[in-house]
């Protein structure tokens, strides 16, 4: 039986910059292979193997047949994506910032021993 | 006024009528595809237009009434087959009911000719007596230049109160238009170089209102209010801005080709004297305006990555790969603000872990670990990390259960000129079954979720400037 998509999943999906491309578009709406093709400038056999991934991590759905199929955006989904982004921006933002502090201050302590020898 | 090296009709089915315009062609392609425009125009002298559709592109349709100075109205049908903005239009004309009988192709020309518009039109007819009938019948030739009289007119009127600016950006038009249509993005970016915003109010509607007060690098506040005549996702938006001070109607235009955006403002002024004494510096603003665009689009570039921080320091890399991995410096800045960060050790191999705890003043304990994949001093730290417990096993997110268990973290120091741009990247790592939810959340947009660290570095270095 095939392993049913996680978490972890979604996020590998969406770490593919052209994936983003395409989730930031079917956000404005649902879209077939072809619009989304053209709207990025992709080719369409590349956008019908991202759509396929996304698909598969449960990010995106599809409805209708044949041309008619129209791709849509599961917004819901991302909501993990985002709220792990935005912690994880947020925790290494400060870490990095009290980082300048004390690069700062290190490197005052080395001149000022330099200058006392 | 004078026209010279006219163009000749290259048969007998053809009537040719050209003139000079003293208008850019960008401008002048507009004035003839926009309802807007064309209303002012269109036709001989005495006749006025009403537009009830109008499609510029292969295929689209413009429908519109003439309504002629003897009290009769002549329904027209303009088919466009080519469109080349801003140098071509070929359409097919045809009247219907009452000037069913006047069929032809239409091909239009706009040769720039430094700062000004050669504009040559072309009427071919299907036979040469249908082109004499129509010449000596309807007076066809006398009205074409009539038109192309009030066309100057129009264009010389409309260019002395407009400005326009446009660049090409390296994005599909539906994204451009998003970092408009979206006000936490388009306060990133709107306005000329060291202004920053605060969006109070953003009602993309016709008739909504757009209040924002733009915030000087002077340190002066200025209010900022527009209302919005049309928004047409993902291709124009037009405001009226009212305060401060001038009184414009705002066009923006996103023409997109094969991934690229043309984005044209047009800035229309109530009359020339305003828009005279404005031009110079508006015309500049526009351009640092675009410079902001083009960075607001580059920091949600498709080809950066979506776990990505990046940071410059003012210090050598083997002082800031030392920050890293020593025991004594990590615990001093490792952990976000009000928490402090205790660990016995940094065991620096691969496999090896780095166990720490962080306290917050309240007294909140938070337990993580890194366990080393890879160290390549100065520059590479491959780790996998993690939450952890006082024991050291790998734990949930205390706040969240959606998170990942673990996520693979990159860090790379490169120096350049004394300094270190440090990167760190993270992706969650494939789980087990016990990942597996259903998520129930808001309807959210997927843009909040990238990068931004970018602007905040420049912030950063900004402030570390000042110091």
């Amino acid at each position: 039986m095939a392993r049913s998509p996680t978490t972890a999943d979604a996020f590998n999906a969406v770490a593919e910059p052209r994936r983003r491309q395409i989730l930031d578009l079917l956000a404005r709406g649902e879209r077939s292979v072809n619009d989304v093709a053209t709207a990025l400038g992709l080719a369409q056999p590349q956008v019908s193997k991202h759509l396929r991934v996304l698909r598969e991590v449960g990010l995106v759905s599809v409805r209708g047949s044949g041309q008619l199929r129209l791709y849509r955006l599961n917004a819901e989904r991302l909501k993990p994506i985002h709220d792990w982004v935005k912690s994880f921006e947020q925790f290494w933002n400060e870490s990095l910032d009290r980082l300048d502090d004390y690069l700062k201050e290190l490197q005052k302590q080395e001149t000022k021993h330099g200058r006392e020898e | 006024m004078a026209v010279k090296s006219e163009p000749v009709a290259a048969s007998d089915r053809e009537i040719v009528i050209s003139r000079v315009l003293d208008a850019p062609r960008e401008l002048a392609f507009a004035a003839w595809t926009d309802p807007q425009h064309v209303t002012h125009w269109w036709g001989p002298r005495g006749f006025t237009t009403t537009t009830s559709e109008m499609d510029v592109r292969p295929g689209g349709v413009w429908r519109f009434v003439m309504h002629g100075p003897d009290g009769v109205d002549y329904q027209n049908k303009i088919v466009y087959l080519e469109v080349v903005r801003p140098e071509r239009l070929v359409y097919r004309h045809s009247g219907e009911g009452e000037t069913a009988d006047v069929k032809f192709q239409s091909t239009v020309t706009f040769d720039e000719q430094g700062g000004k518009t050669r504009l040559t039109l072309r009427l071919l007819f299907e036979t040469a007596e249908e082109r004499d009938a129509v010449v000596e019948k309807r007076g066809a030739i006398e009205g074409g230049k009539q038109t192309l009289e009030r066309f100057a007119e129009h264009l010389a009127d409309t260019a002395a109160r407009e400005i326009v600016s446009s660049r090409v950006f390296d994005a599909p038009r539906e994204l451009v238009f998003q970092a408009f249509r979206d006000p936490d993005r388009l306060a990133r970016w709107w306005g000329p170089k060291g202004f920053t915003n605060t969006i109070h109010e953003f009602d993309p509607r016709p008739g909504g209102a757009w209040r924002l007060t733009m915030h000087g690098p002077d340190g002066n506040d200025h209010l900022n209010e527009s209302v919005f005549v049309e928004v047409a996702e993902p291709e124009r938006v037009v405001f009226e801005h009212r305060e401060p001070v001038h009184r414009f109607r705002m066009t923006l235009v996103f023409a997109g080709q094969n991934g690229r955006t043309d984005l044209t403002w047009r800035m229309l002024f109530d009359s020339a004297e305003e828009c005279a004494r404005v031009r110079e510096v508006v015309a500049e603003t526009n351009e640092q305006n675009f410079d902001r665009l083009a960075g607001e689009l580059a920091t949600r570039d498709p080809a950066g990555e979506a776990f990505v921080i990046s940071r410059t320091f003012d210090a050598p890399r083997e002082l800031v790969f030392r920050a890293w991995t020593e025991i004594g410096h990590l615990t001093r800045w490792f952990g976000p603000v009000g928490f402090t960060t205790a660990a016995r050790e940094n065991d620096l191999r691969p496999g090896g872990v780095f166990h720490y705890q962080m306290r917050a003043a309240n007294g909140q304990e938070m337990w993580g670990k890194w366990v080393y994949r890879e160290i390549a001093p100065p520059e590479r730290l491959v780790f996998v990390q993690s939450f952890s417990d006082e024991s050291g096993g790998t734990a949930r997110a205390p706040f969240s259960d959606t998170f990942p268990l673990e996520w693979l973290s990159t860090v790379t120091f490169a120096e350049h000129d004394g300094r270190t741009t440090l990167t760190m990247r993270a992706v969650p790592l494939s789980a087990t079954e016990t990942e597996r939810k259903t998520f129930v959340g808001m309807h959210g947009s997927m843009q909040k979720g990238w990068g931004g660290t970018l602007e905040k570095l420049a912030g950063h270095l900004a402030k570390g400037r000042a110091e």
